[in-house]
């Protein structure tokens, strides 16, 4: 509970300070007022483009965050993460399609990246299980690798034949950022992502008894076929809204749940409310310094969120080998 | 009878042959049953098609009267509990969460644990003499620890019927005698156990009663002294054995060298 506490501080601060960064120097009190009051100075700024976005940013922080813990205990590799598994790749490669065939919208291209995300997860699976059914934790890293590296290149290769004009845009969107972010976008996240992190909050124990291998946990009374199918939608639709609003934003699912299961222990019950926070909080920070490095011209959050995580990666990948 | 199983063949899709054929078991309360057997000759299948984890082709199951296939997972979990062979989990699990795990099937999506569920779980701790490690991480236990840790999970499940699948594989002498001490006073106490194993000498001298099975058929089944037959081992294990008797009685397996 306490930590739950200093976590939630942590989010609010990370909020606060999403809130006074941006392109226009806005000085903090001006902030406030415009937050208090929609006809105060730099409301319109305020308002309708850091709010948003801070909201945003939080939003899919928490749940990739929440996506890559979940994935960690069903594939039983600290290693596991919306990205290094391919979901994100399948998903934005499936977005990609959708927006240069101009189908979809605002709310069908979360639903044609879910398909997407669900292919892509599917195949690293197959490939990951070739030899038996035991999972392989080092081939499956490999196999999302492979699937990221295929996916990453057919969205390219969309982007080049699709209009030119959009193309810098589309690049920009596929490296992750939320320069897009409005109100709009995050009531359609909001209302894709509510249903599968409740989902996943409700799985927490399943979650446990998941990680101990499908075995131990079928003998302890757990559905394991059941709660799998459960986790592998619930996160593929949570990483493909993220995807669908905000692009491709890598390792945010790595470095909560790392942190946090050292300091609160491996429990879902505690971890899964604590990494949404937690990583929220992250992808704010991240976000705010990808806009405030390089003033005027925004770096992609995605650039952010891999220089903390690869490294992350790579250490934890050595520890998996030993 | 807790559980009955009766002429039971399971065929897996693709296989030339059935991986069982025709076996039975009965196991009651107060009663070690052990299972036994080359390497391949069904032991797995039949653990697993008795816990209702995979399909049986012909035959019957039934767990307290009711065929296995209706029993829903967290019911069956509350009546039997496994020690699989083999577990490894990638984090770093503490020993009471450990044996908390037992209590899933009793415990609703969200609700903590109530004071039934945490007398049960220091209950098994204590059985199992691994009270003392109730705050330790599970990767700092030696083999012997961590054995008697799964066991008092299982026993945290509150069953009728303990199975253990090699549950000694990794340990060493003194470590295993232990561990089937322990077996031993909890089957005294009333519970049923169904212990597979390639220890014979060990079994015999615990097990009221023995299935050998070979090649997915029941090659011998009854009490040790029935089983432990220099012959019929032989030909099960495909090698020279003698048998003979120890100072209580029971009968002990020693494989011959070929005469040169």
């Amino acid at each position: 509970m306490k930590a739950l506490l200093w976590l939630l501080l942590f989010a609010f601060a990370a909020c606060l300070v999403g809130m006074l960064l941006g392109a226009v120097a806005l000085p903090p009190a001006t902030v406030f007022r415009a937050l208090l009051s929609p006809d105060a100075p730099g409301a319109a700024i305020v308002r309708e483009i850091r709010l948003p976005r801070v909201l945003l940013a939080f939003l899919v922080g928490g749940a990739l965050g929440v996506s890559g813990a979940a994935l960690q205990a069903l594939v039983r590799n600290p290693l596991a993460d919306p990205y290094v598994l391919g979901i994100s790749g399948g998903a934005g490669l499936a977005a990609v399609l959708a927006m240069a065939l101009g189908v979809g919208g605002a709310w069908g291209v979360p639903l044609v990246a879910f398909l997407g995300g669900l292919a892509a997860v599917g195949l690293v699976y197959r490939l990951s299980t070739v030899a038996g059914s035991r999972l392989d934790p080092r081939v499956l890293v490999l196999a999302g690798v492979i699937v990221s590296a295929f996916t990453g290149s057919l969205m390219a290769a969309v982007l080049t034949l699709s209009n030119a004009e959009q193309l810098r845009n589309a690049f920009l969107w596929l490296l992750g950022g939320f320069s897009a972010a409005s109100w709009r976008t995050v009531l359609v996240f909001s209302v894709y992502a509510v249903l599968p992190l409740l989902l996943l909050f409700g799985a927490a124990r399943a979650l446990d008894l998941l990680s101990l291998g499908e075995e131990p946990a079928e003998s302890l009374g757990l559905e394991a076929l059941r709660a799998r199918r459960l986790v592998y939608l619930a996160t593929s639709l949570l990483t493909a809204v993220s995807v669908a609003v905000c692009g491709i934003v890598g390792f945010v699912g790595l470095i909560a749940p790392h942190a946090l299961r050292g300091m609160l222990g491996p429990a879902h019950r505690r971890l899964v409310p604590a990494v949404f926070l937690a990583s929220g909080g992250f992808l704010v920070l991240a976000d705010a310094l990808a806009r405030s490095v390089a003033r005027p011209t925004e770096l992609p959050v995605g650039v952010v969120t891999a220089l903390v995580g690869v490294p992350l990666f790579a250490v934890l990948l050595k520890r998996s080998l030993r | 009878m807790i559980l009955l199983a009766k002429a039971v063949s399971v065929h897996y899709a693709g296989a030339p042959a059935p991986a069982l054929q025709d076996v039975d078991l009965a196991l009651s309360a107060g009663e070690l049953v052990a299972l036994a057997g080359p390497n391949g000759c069904g032991k797995t299948t039949l653990v697993r098609a008795l816990l209702g984890l995979l399909p049986v082709q012909r035959g019957s199951i039934t767990l307290d009267g009711r065929p296995i296939a209706t029993w829903p997972r967290a019911e069956l979990a509350q009546t039997v509990a496994l020690v699989p062979q083999r577990e490894e989990t990638p984090f770093s699990w503490r020993v009471d969460e450990m044996v908390g795990f037992g209590r899933y099937a009793r415990l609703g999506a969200l609700s903590p644990m109530t004071r039934d569920d945490r007398r049960a779980v220091a209950e098994s701790l204590e059985r199992c003499d691994v009270g003392a490690l109730a705050r330790r991480r599970v990767e700092t236990l030696s083999g012997g620890e961590w054995q008697r840790v799964r066991i008092a999970r299982a026993l945290a499940q509150e069953p009728s019927l303990l199975v253990l699948d090699e549950p000694t594989t990794s340990l060493d002498l003194g470590h295993e005698m232990e561990l089937f001490e322990l077996v031993h006073r909890l089957v005294r106490d009333g519970l049923a156990a169904l212990v597979v194993s390639h220890q014979l000498n060990i079994v015999a001298r615990y097990a009221g009663r023995m299935l050998l099975l070979d090649q997915g058929r029941t090659a011998a089944a009854g009490t040790p002294d029935a089983v432990m037959r220099a012959e019929l081992l032989s030909q099960v294990f495909r090698w020279p054995v003698s048998v003979v008797p120890l100072e209580d009685g029971s009968p002990q397996i020693v494989p011959r060298r070929p005469a040169s």
